[in-house]
């Protein structure tokens, strides 16, 4: 079942405005920061917030449609993983899950069996009589996976499934977490402010800024063509904007870069990977096309390398090796050589492909 | 005990509040005729007014969580307009001299009363000097007790369970039976047991708008107030019986549900 989403909601000076489609059986990622209104779209979907205008359709079924039509949360077929997971306190897991079911007017005891075997295709069936404060938080993941799933429905949200975890439980329950919706067939949409975890577990990413879609695409369109900043400083891209001619791009705000893509013209972004930029204390004579010079501005140590941020024109982020640091013997403020090979940048028109699918 | 001195100037009026507050109930423990307890709480007037006691309290109990439950719902989650003027209503009552409750409920709903002059005049019915009109009282004081301490409990449950089970498919019922009630049972607990104690002892509301008629409106604190009057030990034992259902009450919320916290 594909949901097809045209609203808006307005609550105080913020609007969100949503024009896309989730298409059935993919995973959908909707990557933003805070108050770009990703829990807001998902509990839109849900049914718990109403839209102002526009409508959303659910297959065939139109289940929003402004001012008229709001199906509830109870007859929608969403399951919803929240936030901190919510489970509830004063009932054991088990009960947990077979609440679903319960509620849709199975049997007690189908209800419990159906929990049951919830449990058991998590291996977690020794969690069945414990209460939800004897677990620990990626079991209680796993937990509200199993009671969104008991009901067997069509579309499966779940709102930063993993940020609730620590980082040693992170990468389990991820994987985890992968083996299950991908296993689920549904519709699945998933807010994270964790680009990791949108490229890793997505189909498909829908970067919100500020209330509106900023970007929507495979996880490599965006990585490879990113349209803001903010989605190029999530994929650890430098993003340059400017204006191209027969494969020279004027840098807005100064600056002068080659690129390779001779037959662009007008105004263009161009990416730049943070690897491909080498660093010289002396200016280079080489046969990369770009070499400008400016300033150490900061240095930030990664696990196995080091960023270094560089004022100049235009300003990048290039990224170096714990050796070459040492060999460089670069501080913040040292003068340097930026140098990047003319074929190591792509340069794009500016909206070009926003919408691949 | 915490390991620091108290300065004088703390401890001297300290002490003295604890002994005024303390004093008292040491002397009705001293004064209670512990031989003739027995005889005059099964005394045929004390035993009535210990039913009608229990009789009316619970009433008003079950009245007060059967209406104030769901005002105390209304309350918290603003869903009527003027929430906060609404609330401060609600509180009037508990600050209000029981007196002056009374003879608002006379006004209101005596025979010549705004509502019960109609009710009076169309059906016949009359509260004020009967049992309903006790319990009516009673609970008119009470409530709030119950409503202030549920509305408390409603605020501070996160609205993502009761989101989580409508996402589940819960109907609105099954959502506050199952989800909100148990997981507000210790404020609920809490409201009851305060609703009624205070409904136990009320005397100033009862006694204006339902008068103080043995068997019928007479109390267990209007049955003191009378036998003051005549037979000085009657009222002590009588008190006794209140003093011991106090001590129950604390005993039973204590740590449990009245607890301060600590540190």
């Amino acid at each position: 079942m594909k949901i097809d989403a045209n609203f808006s909601v307005t609550r105080g000076d913020f609007r969100l405005n949503i024009d896309t489609i989730f298409s059935a059986g993919a995973v959908t990622a909707v990557l933003g920061p805070n108050g770009s209104g990703k829990s807001t779209l998902l509990r839109v979907l849900a049914g718990l917030q109403r839209i102002d205008s526009g409508e959303i359709v659910f297959g065939d079924q139109v289940v929003n449609k402004a001012p008229s039509i709001h199906v509830v949360p109870q007859e929608r077929s969403v399951g919803v993983v929240f936030q901190d997971y919510a489970l509830f306190p004063h009932l054991c897991v088990l009960d947990n899950i077979a609440f679903g079911p319960r509620s849709l007017g199975l049997s007690r005891k189908a209800s419990q069996a159906r929990a049951q075997s919830q449990l058991a295709s998590l291996g977690i069936t020794d969690l069945g009589p414990r209460k939800p404060n004897q677990i620990s938080g990626g079991q209680a993941q796993r937990v509200a996976l199993a009671r969104a799933l008991a009901t067997e429905p069509n579309v499966l949200l779940l709102d930063e499934p993993l940020s609730a975890l620590d980082v040693q439980t992170r990468e389990g329950v991820r994987a985890e977490l992968e083996k299950q919706i991908n296993g689920f067939g549904g519709c699945v949409v998933f807010v994270t402010h964790d680009p990791l975890d949108a490229m890793l577990l997505a189909d498909r990413v829908i970067v919100l800024e500020d209330g509106s879609i900023a970007q929507q695409g495979t996880p490599s369109e965006l990585a490879a063509r990113p349209q803001t900043d903010y989605v190029a400083t999530l994929m650890g891209v430098n993003l340059i904007r400017g204006v191209a001619d027969q494969g020279v791009l004027q840098v807005d705000g100064g600056g002068v870069l080659s690129v390779p893509q001779v037959e662009l013209r007008g105004a263009a972004l161009a990416v730049l990977r943070p690897e491909a930029i080498t660093l010289h204390l002396l200016r280079p004579e080489g046969s990369a096309r770009n070499v400008w010079q400016g300033r150490v501005r900061a240095l930030t140590p990664m696990h196995d390398r080091i960023r270094v941020s560089i004022d100049a024109l235009p300003p990048v982020v290039a990224t170096i090796t714990h050796s070459a640091l040492a060999d460089l013997k670069l501080s913040v403020g040292t003068p340097i050589w930026v140098s990047a090979k003319t074929l190591t940048i792509e340069a794009f028109e500016v909206g070009a492909k926003k919408e691949l699918e | 005990m915490r390991n620091q001195r108290a300065p004088l100037f703390l401890l001297v009026p300290g002490l003295i509040a604890l002994l005024f507050l303390v004093i008292p109930l040491i002397a009705l423990i001293l004064q209670t005729p512990w031989e003739a307890f027995p005889k005059i709480i099964s005394s045929p007037q004390a035993l009535e007014a210990l039913r009608l006691s229990f009789v009316v309290s619970l009433a008003a109990t079950a009245l007060a969580a059967i209406f104030g439950i769901p005002m105390a719902w209304l309350l918290a989650r603003e869903v009527l307009p003027f929430t906060g003027l609404l609330r401060a209503l609600v509180i009037v009552p508990l600050l209000l001299p029981p007196v002056v409750s009374g003879v608002a409920l006379l006004e209101g709903l005596g025979r010549r009363g705004l509502v019960g002059g109609f009710l009076y005049d169309t059906f016949g019915i009359t509260f004020p000097f009967s049992t309903v009109g006790v319990v009516i009282a009673t609970t008119f004081v009470a409530m709030p007790f119950l409503v202030i301490t549920m509305e408390g409990g409603f605020r501070s449950l996160h609205q993502r369970y009761e989101d989580a089970a409508a996402t589940l498919g819960a109907s609105s019922r099954r959502v506050f039976f199952r989800i909100t009630m148990p997981m507000v049972a210790p404020a609920a607990i809490a409201g009851l047991v305060l609703c009624w104690a205070r409904a136990l002892g009320e005397f100033g509301a009862t006694i204006t708008f339902a008068g103080n008629f043995p068997g019928v409106t007479q109390t267990m604190p209007l049955a003191v107030y009378t036998a003051l009057e005549s037979d000085r030990s009657v009222a002590i034992a009588l008190s006794m019986v209140l003093l011991v259902v106090s001590v129950g009450v604390l005993v039973a919320l204590r740590g449990k549900y009245l607890q301060t916290r600590a540190s």
